[in-house]
């Protein structure tokens, strides 16, 4: 019997090595990752499940704001899938995190879950993510979803109800059937808890609900209804109101563009779109780069973000194959780059949120700039 | 400081903490601590300080990994065994720390005079108390030697000084670009010495403002720039005084603000600037007349234009007069008539030094009989000679080191090394970490971090004063500055009823600086100890009447913004601004003969400093020292990137690794300042190649002046360093075994010994 050929490897190679780790219980990291197990699943409409993940006794806490999302692993599943958190964090049980998830077609993570009931299973959860949340002002909210953008904006009002924000609030919900509606109880009960002296509006609107069905309320699309009906009637003053956007990003351009077109400054809109592993991922240019590191801190997965070197580029400018850094090689990361490797980019744009000097967006030129050729 | 700035998580709380390491910038970082622990978890940059804007630079990210660190100084030790690289050391007790070195103390000033200790400190925390207060008191109150803290910016503070009576003649870097249409970065890589400031100036660019960088070396900043200039080193005040020559020519020159604010400009005018012609400008400093044209004109017929320069131009020879050349730029175009307007390096000289030492230092306590210069540590420690160039006697008998790593940190370090060498030499340091220096001390005992102390930071980059106060309890047995030196008057028997000289608590003193009574900073005028609850920080009142100069007139002894300045002239330096080549630099042709290259030691990006570099992701970052070199330099030299190189002159030999740069400018190379000198291959770091030759005003040194040459290392040297790194062929079994790509291959020490020589031929012989 031939023998198994022995292959060494040697450790100071140049190959992809796990950095020094900082301690565990030091989570400077802004962004936990910790393994937690599914312990409720319920169904609420025919195409979206509420998911409720806990977090094993001991992980560090994952605070989130309202507004802000997680990223969940499931076994099987290369890459995790971003999802806003559903409730205000404030009204969790500690290390409980809820979410809504909608089955998309061909979608791995929602495929897994539709399988069977996984209640039971474990799962990991990256956060918290992103920096939608609501703003400090009084001006009337002006909030704007569709599909299972419910959850960020149901946080954000349910947060808002938390804290008696003495301000309006509408909440256009935009769907395609009264059988796409959901959280009318929770949504219900912001209502009834919302600051006395201030209104608080829930307005579904219905796209394709039949013509004959008992639907008494709005029909059309969302933004358009919401034009129609309360900016061009004045029923909402433009000059006085922050809006929030969160769900498809076709529905979000277009109200950005009604708004704008109103006369609203970018200033007062925020937004968190749904994209998804098709989307480009976003590039550090390095130019702007000052490694700070902050988007490091932000990494809802290990190699997201790695410090590379000897960047192999096609004919086309596409980074083939590259080096990690590591101790021990010629010079450090000033003279290479932070990189996003697409491959492992869960395209949950923390990192652009994250960066204080604008170094990352998805419109910069794949091209790596490093020093040493840069003149 | 509590705080509720950021929401903490169920059991935590969220405090206020500011950096104290040597940076303009001066952070204000929030810190969350667990309470059932104690222990910090979270640190992250305060959203709400107006230039932290809630982000950290990439060292102090990682702050909680240097607090929490295997490399601390935890409990008190003593060495056991010979002095020097290698020194092993044994825990003992505070008191029998306190006691060898309080007992040391006395037997030196009994049998040479207290003259022969000498203290030893410099900027290993910025906070005024942990800085400058108990110690410089204890010291005084011993009437031990005296000690110029020269080391960093002295010359290009003295430039300012001399000029418009202050350090820092208008304002930050920071609030200038809101306004400027121009900016010049002037030997400044804030990229990785300033960081904060980048976010403002890209929203200037942003708006049109236009970025120019001068700087011989290519680096990140230089990157972002709109316009790179790169003259030789140590020729800007050639370069500066060329462009004034072209203003005046073209009579672009604000006559008006000339006659009315400066003192001198006429003698400038007519007697100076005509040295200065464009080829000849050219020619000293490699810039084509064209550009340097281009740029004058561009910056006089700008009327909102800024200069930021930085302590880089401060570590050449001719770096006072450099210097100065620089700050009277704007005197020549009238840009300080903008609120935006004019040059500056930093602030530190008005935000903390002004009015204030009598209450921090109390030198009513003592006279101190001698001094030496820090530059100066090697020559006054191996060769008896003080800051005047007297000798000694006695000579320095005991040096206590604390807030400083002299081994790595001053110049000539073979020099320092051999003196802190001498057997009849007693050392106590007060570290942190086990640093170089710690191999050579007797006692070394504990130092904490800023998250274990109060301290207030006064910053030199910016306006703001900032609060600290301890979020965790002092890891093992480390003991704050202050506390130190209340601990070692009272042994020495100098606490006395009625003076609270040494019992004053750090919250009382930080309460008298910023009291209004008696000597008072007027940049704190108004300001209480309260304003810092809950905000954590306070901007300097730099509002007052008294700071209108140019309406009020100028702190210097004309009134008036001295070009010519009568004390530099009793000092035997040229009384304007002039350019003369510096001593072991560009225009050192007999020298560079021999040692035909100049190494600017630059600050490292990882590193403040000699802090940090036990922290494990920056020590991952730049695991080794590197030297920056123009490619045809590295040819001519057989050099490829990557290559161990050995640099060398008459003065000593450090090793490096090379990394080719595209850009950078020929006969110019740039390796880190003070890397740890027991990280690199030979032990040393650059310092052991630059002299202790002091600058020609400001007595700063000379880190910059330094010739030397370069060469491929020898083969045994690389073989040396690379089973060095690997920590012998031990270390090398060790970490093939910690591969995951070697997982379940089964293989005996031999053979994975074997398996390296292979991969590493002759490693091992």
């Amino acid at each position: 019997m031939a023998m198994a050929q022995k292959v060494f490897h040697d450790p100071f190679d140049h190959y992809i090595r796990k950095l020094p780790e900082p301690d565990r219980d030091i989570h400077c990291s802004r962004v936990k990752i910790n393994p937690g197990v599914i312990t409720a699943i319920k169904k609420l409409t025919y195409d979206t499940y509420e998911l409720v993940i806990k977090c094993d006794e001991g992980s560090p806490p994952l605070t989130g704001i309202a507004g802000q999302y997680g990223a969940i692993k499931v076994p099987g599943v290369k890459k995790p899938r971003s999802y806003s958190f559903a409730k205000d964090p404030e009204d969790e049980k500690p290390g409980e995190h809820t979410f809504f998830i909608r089955l998309v077609h061909g979608g791995k993570l929602s495929g897994w879950l539709a399988e069977k009931d996984r209640t039971g299973d474990r799962v990991e959860l990256a956060g918290p993510l992103g920096s939608f949340q609501l703003d400090p002002s009084t001006k009337t909210m002006v909030c704007i979803a569709g599909g299972s953008g419910m959850s960020a904006i149901k946080a954000i009002v349910e947060h808002a109800c938390n804290l008696q924000v003495a301000r309006d609030c509408y909440f256009f919900y935009g769907a395609r059937a009264q059988h796409d509606l959901y959280c009318k109880e929770e949504l219900q009960a912001v209502k009834d808890g919302w600051n006395k002296n201030f209104t608080f509006e829930y307005i579904p609107v219905l796209s394709e609900e039949d013509d004959d069905s008992d639907w008494t309320g709005p029909r059309g699309f969302v933004t358009e209804h919401f034009k129609n009906e309360y900016l061009d009637k004045s029923k909402i003053d433009i000059g006085s109101i922050k809006s929030y956007f969160c769900g498809p990003p076709p529905m979000i351009d277009h109200g950005i563009k009604v708004l704008m077109d109103a006369g609203l400054k970018e200033r007062d809109i925020y937004y968190d779109k749904f994209e998804d592993s098709s989307s480009p991922a976003p590039v550090i240019d390095n130019t702007k780069c000052v490694l700070c590191d902050e988007c490091l801190f932000v990494k809802p997965v290990q190699n997201c973000i790695t410090e590379a070197t000897n960047f192999k580029l096609n004919g086309s400018g596409d980074v083939t194959k590259f080096e990690r850094i590591q101790p021990a090689y010629t010079s450090g990361l000033y003279y290479n780059s932070l990189y996003i490797d697409e491959n492992e980019c869960i395209r949950c744009f923390a990192c652009v949120d994250a960066c204080p000097h604008k170094a990352i967006s998805v419109d910069y030129d794949k091209v790596p700039k490093t020093l040493r050729k840069y003149t | 400081m509590q705080t509720d700035k950021i929401k903490a998580p169920e059991g935590h709380s969220v405090h206020h903490v500011t950096c104290p390491h040597d940076c303009p910038d001066s952070c204000s970082m929030l810190v969350t601590r667990d309470d059932s622990t104690g222990k910090a978890v979270r640190i992250q940059g305060d959203p709400t300080h107006p230039i932290t804007r809630g982000y950290l630079c990439n060292k102090v990210n990682h702050y909680l990994d240097y607090v929490y660190n295997d490399n601390r100084v935890l409990y008190p030790h003593k060495r056991v065994g010979p002095k020097g690289p290698g020194a092993k050391f044994e825990r003992i007790t505070w008191d029998e720390a306190l006691d060898t070195i309080t007992d040391n103390f006395k037997s030196v000033i009994k049998e040479y005079g207290s003259e022969a200790v000498q203290p030893y400190s410099y900027s290993g925390t910025m906070g005024m108390v942990g800085y400058w207060t108990m110690d410089w008191r204890f010291w005084n109150k011993m009437q031990a030697a005296g000690l110029i803290q020269s080391i960093c910016i002295y010359a290009a503070m003295w430039a300012g000084l001399h000029t418009y009576g202050l350090a820092h003649p208008n304002m930050s870097v920071h609030e200038a670009a809101e306004e400027a249409d121009l900016m010049i970065l002037w030997g400044a890589n804030l990229v990785s010495t300033g960081v904060h400031a980048i976010p403002f100036i890209r929203e200037a660019k942003e708006r049109g403002m236009k970025l120019i960088v001068i700087d011989p070396r290519v680096t990140r900043t230089t990157m972002m720039a709109d316009w790179h200039i790169q003259p030789r080193p140590g020729t800007d005040a050639a370069l500066a005084l060329g462009m004034m020559k072209v203003i005046v020519d073209k009579g672009l020159h604000d006559l008006d603000f000339l006659k009315e604010q400066t003192n001198g400009w006429e003698a400038l005018l007519e007697t100076k600037l005509p040295d200065y012609p464009l080829d000849k400008v050219e020619k000293i400093t490699g810039v084509p007349a064209a550009e340097i044209e281009k740029l004058a004109l561009e910056y006089a017929s700008t009327k909102k234009t800024f200069i930021r320069a930085n302590y880089g131009l401060n570590r050449h020879q001719n770096a006072g007069q450099m210097c100065r050349a620089i700050l009277i730029l704007p005197c020549i175009t009238g840009a300080l008539r903008e609120p935006c307007g004019g040059a500056c390096f930093g602030n530190l000289e008005e935000m903390w030094f002004r009015n204030m030492s009598d209450k921090l230092h109390r030198p009513d306590l003592g006279e101190r009989k001698r001094t030496i210069n820090m530059v100066q540590i090697g020559r006054a420690l191996a060769d008896d000679i003080d800051a005047d160039g007297n000798k000694m006697d006695p000579p320095i008998k005991s040096i206590f080191i604390y807030n400083s790593d002299p081994a790595n940190c001053a110049p000539n370090s073979n020099n320092v090394r051999k003196g802190l060498m001498r057997d009849d030499l007693f050392v106590a340091v007060h570290e942190t970490f086990w640093t170089d220096t710690c191999q050579y001390a007797d006692i070394v005992i504990p130092a904490d971090t800023q998250l274990e102390r109060m301290d207030m930071v006064a910053t030199y980059g910016n306006w703001y004063f900032t609060m600290n106060k301890p979020v965790i309890e002092p890891l093992g047995e480390s003991v704050r500055n202050s506390e130190l030196f209340r601990m070692l008057a009272k042994k020495m028997g100098y606490v006395e009823e009625g003076d609270n000289a040494f019992t004053q608590t750090d919250e009382e003193i930080i309460r008298d600086v910023l009291c209004d009574e008696g000597e008072s900073n007027l940049l704190m005028e108004g300001i209480k100890y309260e304003d810092f609850e809950n905000v954590g920080f306070v901007r300097a009142n730099t509002g007052t009447e008294s700071r209108n100069f140019m309406k009020n007139g100028w702190p210097t002894p004309s009134e008036k913004i001295d070009i010519w300045c009568e004390a530099l002239k009793e000092e035997g330096v040229d009384p304007l601004p002039s350019y003369v080549p510096e001593i072991e630099g560009q225009e050192d042709y007999e020298r560079r003969r021999t040692y035909p290259l100049q190494v600017l030691s630059s600050a490292s990006h990882y590193f403040i400093g000699d802090s940090f570099q036990s922290v494990p992701r920056l020590q991952a970052m730049m695991s080794r020292p590197t030297v920056e070199l123009n490619k045809e330099d590295a040819f001519e030299r057989g050099i490829e990137d990557g290559d161990l190189c050995r640099m060398f002159n008459d003065r000593g030999e450090s090793y490096a690794y090379a990394v080719i740069i595209d850009g950078l400018m020929p006969g110019v190379c740039s390796t880190q300042k003070q890397f740890k000198g027991s990280n690199t291959p030979g032990g040393v770091n650059i310092n052991a190649l630059n002299s202790e030759m002091l600058t020609d005003f400001g007595t700063s040194p000379t880190f910059y002046s330094c010739l030397v040459q370069i060469e491929k290392a020898s083969e045994e040297m690389r073989k040396k360093a690379l089973l060095k790194e690997w920590g012998g062929k031990d270390g090398y079994i060790k970490k093939w075994r910690e591969d995951p790509r070697n997982d379940g291959v089964k293989a005996t020490d031999k053979e994975i010994i074997a398996f390296a020589e292979k991969q590493h031929p002759g490693i091992f012989s």
